[in-house]
């Protein structure tokens, strides 16, 4: 991936291959041990400030193209 | 004080859901007992909004949730913070096409992410790809402003790329980040 600092650097910074490493431990961890746990307790989830400004189906689909949008102008 | 976010250095599991969207942790506090804290992951309440998630964390409430206005002293917020990006890296990577959300209506929430995100920028930069959203209200043409039947300004939702340069001061109202691709 390629960042362009503030004053016009540009830097380039790729994973961690002990980050990735780790992550693949968690994985097994979840597999392969004891202490996973499956959630059996329900969640009270109370409406979030997006929720409140996003009324309708129209409100969600512009806000994902544009959400989609934001992100791809990061590549 | 800034916060430095390290994968590398983060507390052990307790417990792990095997769909990621619940961990437990220990943190040690200055008073020399241990916290256990709840990351907790839901499914955005908003069925129009499809593989967007939140995230949260703090003392398990009892009831499956977390309180997030009990004010701690975290021996160590750095590694408690890197724990908590380090779990939700963990069930970004699992789900795949998904985005996490931190809803900024909790100011001082807003100030930590914000600072976070913007403080480790080339850091969680590696991993992750970050907007934050603004809310903006239509005018119209002879200068009124979009109102609902009863009055209420019309507020839309509106994201872009995480703007480094604003600060604080000037913080948005949802943080939304998801994977590189």
């Amino acid at each position: 991936m390629i960042l362009f600092s503030d004053d016009g650097l540009i830097i380039f910074v790729i994973m961690d291959s002990k980050i990735q490493k780790k992550l693949d431990e968690y994985r097994k961890l979840v597999n392969n041990h004891s202490n996973k746990t499956t959630s059996t307790i329900s969640t009270t989830r109370q409406p979030d400030s997006l929720s409140q400004v996003i009324r309708s189906k129209k409100d969600a689909d512009d806000f994902m193209a544009e959400l989609e949008s934001a992100f791809k102008r990061a590549k | 004080m800034i916060i430095n976010i390290n994968f590398k250095d983060t507390y052990p599991p307790i417990n792990l859901e095997d769909d990621f969207l619940t961990m437990t942790f220990e943190s040690p506090q200055k008073d020399g007992s241990n916290q256990l804290l709840l990351v907790k992951i839901d499914h955005h309440n908003d069925p129009l909004l499809p593989n967007v998630y939140n995230l949260g964390f703090g003392p398990p409430n009892g009831q499956g949730g977390f309180l997030d206005d009990v004010r701690l002293k975290h021996v160590n917020i750095h590694r408690v913070l890197s724990t908590v990006l380090f779990h939700s890296l963990n069930f970004l990577e699992l789900h795949t096409g998904t985005a996490m959300g931190i809803d900024g209506s909790d100011d001082l929430r807003a100030a930590l992410y914000h600072h976070v995100f913007r403080s480790n920028r080339a850091y969680l930069g590696q991993f992750f790809t970050a907007t934050g959203v603004d809310w903006y209200v239509r005018i119209f043409r002879d200068g009124r402003y979009e109102q609902d039947e009863y009055g209420y300004y019309i507020a839309k939702p509106r994201p872009e790329l995480f703007d480094y340069r604003r600060t604080r001061q000037d913080l948005y109202r949802y943080y939304i980040f998801r994977l590189n691709e």
